[in-house]
């Protein structure tokens, strides 16, 4: 490019550029503390306003005043005194989306924390948006398969359905959110429309996410994966800000018709960071003394996740929230508040994980309430036997408690029972193929692992996938399909088990 | 003490729209320190809403007619970064019609 056609372009920028006189509010900062301004001025300052003030720090309109406005600091700022001057923007908070983001770790205001290079181009999507409304969505009739035997079989969970992960610390919620990011991989490759995945992570060591993005990588997951990070040590406006953001991005992916699975992890410190900040607003304290709007807090954000209808693209966004519990009370505030807005959860109990059945999901509390009809022919043929033998085995296992002496069916379904729990474990990162998983189902509710010892079943299982991988892949293609089983396919599952126990 | 008692009280310190610092000295005698401080608040917020600073690259180009017939005092400021153009400051509104403006929104486009 020669120095004409640089003075060209300057002049052809110069002649489209609209140069006119700009009108600015101005205020002036007050008083500072706990990360929150109050600013006097800003007389045409609006809720949820971005501002900018004098040490170019960001900040948040998050209450309006008669005389003065509240900033939270969306950054840190050691220069910010008071008499500094804060600007109004006339925008409301957005962050810049774009496929450039896969694979990245970012911050809520979209600033990269992983190292690499600035994030430039992008859609500007706001932060706080209406939901879709009735008329611009569809049911949930797709599933969005986790990989994991007890879930896919039990609880699934459809694209755009809200399904809850509650539970108390270290009992797997983040492994069965993870898993399912990693599953992502084989709907993928299983013929499938792809699925997107945004993991918000809200209030954790950075060491945890360190380690989250590690097994990521890992797995070849970050390539269809943004991680959204606002960790312990950052302000909480970060903290409360994150999921808003980890949906805005999900949102613009799935205008463009796109399957996206989000993953809050967790909500309950999400509803801390938000009580943090209303105290410090000085808003009046609730129960617990969650300010008023917590249950707004975490309803406007679920209501985000939607399947739209075909007309808009027939993108979704599935939502994952995470909420911990303390000594498995799901019956607190905001445990409550989140089952009551989701479309079911799938709840881990320490019992269970002590005893060895990991993933920990207590079946009996675990619902899914949109999920079963987004389940695949194959899966559903399967699974409505193993509800009702495990149902059966646990009113029975009570019983057997009591007495020594049982009848020969009784005996046959607690040995059933037993069998089937050792084959709903599956061992953490290790999602599989929903064909694998129908196998192992039909296997075991058919019988075929009856004289298979409990202790071998996991062995069992291992060996048999393997010999049906090598000696019939279209057995495998057909349940992949999604097909239900029918009386051929049966047939053919028979006579390759049959096959296989001769050699185990 | 209530802000509306506060923002009387600051009315009630001008005489012919001028500050009477007699009035204003005897107000402060009855003031505590929390109140005394709302009170000069509220004296400044005042002030600045009867003002109107303009901003100029240099004095000499500052004309009567030029912010029209307007009942507000003109305080005039210098500020040579300017280039030309001018700068109105309204209590919190700021209209910025500069030549450093103009070039700084060049520059951002560019």
């Amino acid at each position: 490019m020669n120095s004409d056609d640089i003075i060209k372009k300057l002049e052809n920028k110069l002649s489209s550029l609209e140069v006119s006189g700009k009108a600015q509010n101005v205020g002036v900062v007050e008083t500072i503390g706990d990360n929150v301004v109050v600013a006097s001025g800003l007389s045409k300052a609006q809720m949820g306003e971005q501002v900018v003030f004098q040490d170019g720090t960001p900040g948040l309109i998050l209450n309006l005043d008669e005389d003065s406005v509240s900033i939270v600091l969306l950054d840190r700022s050691e220069k910010l005194k008071e008499g500094d001057t804060v600007k109004t923007t006339g925008q409301l908070l957005t962050i810049k989306a774009h496929e450039d983001l896969l694979g990245r770790v970012i911050n809520p205001v979209g600033k990269p924390i992983d190292g690499k290079s600035e994030l430039k181009r992008g859609k500007d999507m706001p932060l706080e948006r209406i939901a879709a409304g009735v008329i611009d969505r569809q049911p949930v009739d797709t599933p969005l398969k986790t990989g994991v035997k007890a879930i896919d079989s039990l609880i699934p969970i459809g694209r755009g359905q809200r399904e809850l992960i509650i539970g108390d610390r270290g009992l797997g919620k983040t492994a069965v959110a993870i898993d399912t990011i990693i599953n992502q991989k084989n709907a993928a490759k299983e013929g499938g429309k792809r699925v997107l995945c945004v993991y918000v992570a809200i209030g954790q060591k950075q060491s945890t996410v360190a380690q989250v993005v590690e097994k990521l990588k890992e797995h070849d997951s970050m390539d269809y994966t943004i991680v959204v990070n606002a960790g312990a040590s950052d302000p909480a406006s970060l903290q409360y800000l994150a999921p808003y953001a980890g949906v805005a991005i999900a949102e613009y992916f799935m205008e463009k018709g796109e399957d996206v699975l989000i993953v809050y992890d967790d909500l309950t410190k999400h509803a801390w960071a938000w009580r943090n900040l209303s105290l410090v607003l000085k808003r009046p304290a609730g129960r617990e003394a969650y300010p008023g709007d917590v249950f707004y807090l975490h309803s406007r954000l679920l209501e985000r996740a939607v399947r739209l209808s075909d007309k808009l693209g027939g993108g979704s966004i599935t939502a994952l929230p995470v909420i911990e519990t303390q000594a498995n009370d799901i019956s607190a505030y905001i445990p409550t508040n989140v089952i009551s807005i989701t479309d079911g959860q799938i709840f881990l109990v320490s019992d269970l994980f002590n005893s060895g059945i990991r993933p920990a999901v207590d079946v009996g509390n675990s619902v899914s309430r949109v999920g079963g009809a987004a389940q695949t022919g194959a899966m559903k043929s399967v699974s409505g036997r193993i509800k009702l033998e495990l149902a059966q085995y646990r009113e029975l296992a009570v019983f057997a408690q009591f007495g020594s002496e049982l009848d020969a069916a009784t005996l046959a379904q607690l040995e059933r029972g037993k069998r089937l729990t050792e084959m709903l474990k599956q061992p953490q990162y290790n999602p599989l193929p929903e064909a694998l998983e129908v196998l192992s189902i039909w296997v075991v509710t058919n019988g075929y692992t009856d004289d298979v010892k409990v202790e071998d079943i996991l062995k069992f299982e291992k060996e048999y996938h393997a010999y049906v991988k090598t000696h019939d892949k279209k057995l495998l293609e057909r349940l992949s399909s999604g097909k239900k089983v029918d009386d051929e396919t049966a047939e053919q599952l028979k006579k390759i088990t049959v096959a296989f126990k001769k050699t185990f | 003490m209530t802000k509306k008692t506060i923002t009387e009280l600051v009315k009630a310190s001008y005489t012919k729209e001028i500050l009477n610092s007699k009035k204003v000295e005897r107000i402060v005698k009855l003031l505590s320190r929390s109140d005394l401080k709302q009170y000069i608040r509220g004296l400044k917020l005042f002030e600045k809403s009867r003002t109107i600073s303009l901003v100029l690259p240099d004095k000499k180009f500052y004309n009567k007619t030029l912010l029209g017939n307007i009942k507000k005092q003109v305080r005039l400021i210098e500020d040579k970064s300017l280039l030309l153009g001018a700068k109105i400051i309204d209590n919190d509104m700021v209209y910025d019609m500069s030549l450093k403006n103009n070039l700084d929104t060049f520059l951002q486009s560019l």
